[in-house]
Formats: structure tokens, sequence, C-alpha cells
């Protein structure tokens, strides 16, 4: 059954607000959409609910005001409830977590990439097909059996990546993919992200590496301190912007001059 | 290879080293080196033939050498819990006080009988020979038993030992519930290591009894066990956002 017609606008969010039990403060009244096809960044310094947002688009956690439309559908708790809609949902929307510890949790890296296409119930050559296309995808076939624990940040970040990629999503969730890793390990992660983009994946990542930020994302909305949406624009145009970034804590600005991204000289 | 406690406990719980080399036990199938283990701990438990239970331990010894199992972690694994839980907490059994029979080896000869709360000593405390073959039984039987369960466990890896269960009918909750707490295990091994070290990289100095100690103590089990709850927490997250709808 089709629970999702087929809309340009994949993400519809107005006036997203959340807070943490305890009243911690999540997100504050955050609106932005993101059409099919896109590659949207959100843009924002640590702790800007980034990666809140994300959940809440991935209907882990729910707002407390405001709306989330999902290709038009409203999602909530109740609505994600109906075990039907909720699979049709997880099968179109994948979250690959900042880190990938939390993910990966199985005894091997095969059976941690199956895990998704074994929840949704594929016949096993169906699910085999699936984990060894992801696999073969990110360019990991030769992690298969070996076990989560035992693989580097690079290895585990591809693994969680293999894992989403598995339940073959149409939208992609990435939370922070280039955090931590070394240099070779981003370019590798960022060419994944072009070969998604050449399948027409939706593709919304969170992120504050001002360095890859052109190579993952065409559009940026910038969250900032207060958890809201402080600007939204082309890539070029945010990164041009130094006052929109200065006030959003995402570059600093100091006398003496480094020349790297995210330090301008006064 | 990362080196520290959760590394040792990572080589000691799944003996990576061992079991990834080729050898006899090795490259047997894992479904069959279970079947097999299961069977024997059965056996060794039901049996009280001395040399029956000696014979085991024995040819566990013989398969460990011919299937290149490091003898020290081997030894190690088997007879020092073996040596407490068969031969120290039973070692009471073998005197007279607790266990009666006939004397083996005199201890200590008193003028008379003595009576010590419920204990009625006899005349002396002695070593007895029924004493002793419970307490060589006993100890050979927790010996024989570790063995078995210690030598498939070195020569049979985490993922393969998992892949047999789940191939021989245990079913998939069981294995996922496995398979997440073993994991969890190392996670928070690790952490707890790394806790454990930034704590001493600030250190200045090493006062083993200086006022105030137990506060960073207490606070780091804290702090630990709201980590554990955030990454549980996540974990569920990272496992609903996949199509996980509960066991």
């Amino acid at each position: 059954m089709q629970w999702f017609p087929v809309v340009s606008m994949v993400f519809d969010l107005k006036n997203v607000s959340f807070s943490y039990p305890g009243g911690r403060p999540g997100l504050a009244s955050v609106s932005l959409e993101v059409s099919d096809g896109e590659r949207v960044a959100i843009l924002g310094p640590n702790g800007s609910g980034k990666s809140t947002l994300l959940k809440v688009m991935d209907g882990l956690l729910f707002p407390e005001s405001g709306s989330m439309l999902f290709r038009g559908a409203p999602i909530t708790k109740q609505i994600l409830s109906n075990r039907k809609f909720n699979r049709s949902f997880r099968k179109s929307v994948g979250l690959v977590f900042q880190d990938p510890d939390v993910q990966l949790f199985t005894s091997s890296v095969r059976e941690e990439v199956a895990f998704g296409p074994v929840q949704l119930e594929l016949p096993d050559e169906e699910v085999a097909a699936r984990v060894n296309n992801a696999l073969a995808f990110l360019n990991i076939q030769g992690l298969g059996d070996r076990s989560p624990f035992q693989l580097s940040a690079g290895e585990k970040k591809k693994v969680a990546i293999a894992s989403v990629l598995a339940v073959n999503p149409d939208v992609l969730l990435l939370d922070e993919p280039t955090a931590d890793l070394d240099p070779r390990s981003v370019w590798e992660i960022v060419d994944v992200f072009e070969k998604l983009h050449m399948e027409k994946k939706t593709i919304v990542v969170s992120t504050l590496d001002l360095h890859v930020l052109p190579e993952l994302a065409d559009r940026v909305y910038v969250l900032d301190e207060g958890r809201t949406i402080r600007g939204s624009g082309p890539t070029k145009d945010i990164l041009s912007d130094l006052e929109l970034l200065h006030e959003a804590n995402i570059i600093h600005m100091h006398k003496h001059g480094h020349d790297h991204t995210g330090h301008v000289h006064l | 290879m990362k080196k520290g406690i959760s590394s040792f406990l990572f080589q000691a719980l799944t003996s990576a080293e061992s079991a990834g080399v080729s050898g006899i036990l090795q490259d047997l199938d894992p479904r069959m080196k279970l079947i097999s283990c299961l069977a024997l701990v059965i056996l060794v438990s039901l049996v009280h033939n001395i040399l029956l239970l000696a014979g085991v331990v024995l040819i566990c010894l013989i398969l460990s050498i011919v299937s290149r199992v490091r003898l020290r972690a081997y030894a190690a694994r088997v007879w020092i819990p073996a040596l407490i839980f068969g031969g120290l907490v039973s070692l009471p059994a073998a005197v007279n006080i607790f266990v009666p029979g006939e004397p083996l080896l005199v201890l200590w000869r008193f003028s008379g009988p003595v009576v010590l709360g419920p204990l009625h000593i006899q005349e002396e405390i002695a070593v007895t020979h029924q004493g002793m073959l419970s307490l060589l039984t006993l100890f050979l039987r927790v010996a024989a038993t570790l063995s078995v369960v210690i030598l498939v466990s070195m020569t049979t890896k985490w993922q393969d030992a998992l892949r047999a269960l789940q191939d021989m009918g245990a079913s998939r909750p069981f294995i996922l519930m496995l398979a997440i707490t073993f994991r969890y295990i190392f996670l928070f091994v690790n952490l707890i290591e790394n806790r454990n070290l930034a704590l001493r990289s600030r250190s200045l100095v090493e006062h083993k009894r200086r006022p105030g100690r137990a506060m960073p103590a207490a606070a780091s089990a804290g702090a630990l066990l709201k980590k554990y709850i955030e990454k549980s927490e996540q974990l569920h997250d990272a496992m609903v956002s996949r199509g996980f709808h509960g066991l």
C-alpha cells in the first residue's frame, strides 16, 4: 500500500518546538522545507539542536507545538503507532546517527547491515542482495565478516551508512557524517554523498564542517544557539554571509589570523 | 589493536586470537561444537566417577594443545576458578567437622568431645576418606565443565557461535539481546577506562586516602549511569529508525 503520495515537497516543518524532559530546550519554532532530490544542510554550532531536528524529521521525537508533514502527511506519535504507516515511513526515511557506536550492535558487519531489511520482513535472498549491494556501494565488502568492535571510526561510519542504505530509503538524514574522521575518510564519505545524489536521493545532513559543506549540500539552513533558524539560502550565499555565520557562532573573528575556514581576520 | 582493559576483555571473552588460528577444533562446525559442549556439560554434571571426570579434563588439555590454544590463558581460565569454586569453597567438606567419615589424616586431637554451638566435634579433627572423595569429585567436576566450555569458547569466534545458535533454532530476539549485551559490555568498559584515564590525567598528587576521593568516584558512577541510559535510548532510536518495532 502506498501511504505517501508522490509530491515534490518531502518535508514541511512549520514552527516546530521541542523540549526534552526536565524542560531542556531542543528546538524553538523551527520551520523548513525540503523538496524531492534536494541536498540540504542543517548548519549550526554545538548544542543548536541539529540532532534533535533530524530526530524529529525521522519521527523519533515529536514536536510539542507546530507541525511536520512528510510528503503531505502529518507525522505524529499517534499516526506512527499504526504499524503499516510506520513501516512505510521507515522504508522511506533513514537516519544515520552521529555516533556509529549506538547504531552498530550485532556481532558482524553483515548482520548489522541486514538488520533493517530483516525488520522489513524481506525474503532471505532479498536481504542478502541488499546487504551485498550496500556493502559494495560503500566499497566495504571486505568488512562483512568483521566485528563492528574492531573497526576504525571511518569504517564504522561507512557501516552505519550501509546499514541505513540497505533499507533503500528515498530520504537520508545524516547527523554530522564527517565528524571525527580523518581527511581521507571525510572525502570518501563525500564521494558516497555524490553517488547518492546521482541516485536522486533526498539528503538532509547536519554539519558544522564548513570545509565540506559545498560538497554536501546545495541549500543550507542555519540554526543558532537559540535553537531556531537564523537564516537559509543557497550554500554559496550562506558561506559568503560572514555576519550570519558569526552571529550563529559558526565562525569566530579574531585579530591574529589563521588561513583556515572558520577564522576571519578583522 | 587497541590497548587497555576493554581490549583485554575483548580478547578474554572472544578469544579472538586463538579462535582465529587454524586448528582441529577451530576448523570444526560451530554447531557441532556447541552441541558437543552441551552434551559433555550434562554428562559431567551427572557422573560421579573420578576417573571419567579426570579423563574429560585430560582430553580437553590435549585438544587445547593440538588446537594451538594459548595454554597459559587456557589454564588460567580453567584452573583458577576451579581451585576457587571447586577447591577452596568445598575444602571444609574434607574434614570430619562437617562430613563424618573414616579418618585419613588427623589434624588435631582433643582430650574429649567438644561442643561449639551447633557443631559437635569429636575427639579429633581429621581429613576423611569420604570428604576427600567428595572434594575431589566436586573439584574435577568444576574443572571438567570449565575445560569443555572454555575450550569451545576459545576455539569459536563469537559471531560464529551466535550464527550457530541461530541455525540451531534459538529465537532471533534471544540472539539479538545476546549480541547487544555483548557489544555494550565493551562500549561501557571502554567508557569507564577512558573516564578513569581522564581522572588520572588530572590527578596531580597520588593520595590514595585523601579526603573527598570518594566524591569523584560517586560522581563518575552517576555520570556513567546517565551516559548508559542516554546510549540505551539512542540505541533504541537507531533500531526504531530502521523499522524495529519490538521483540
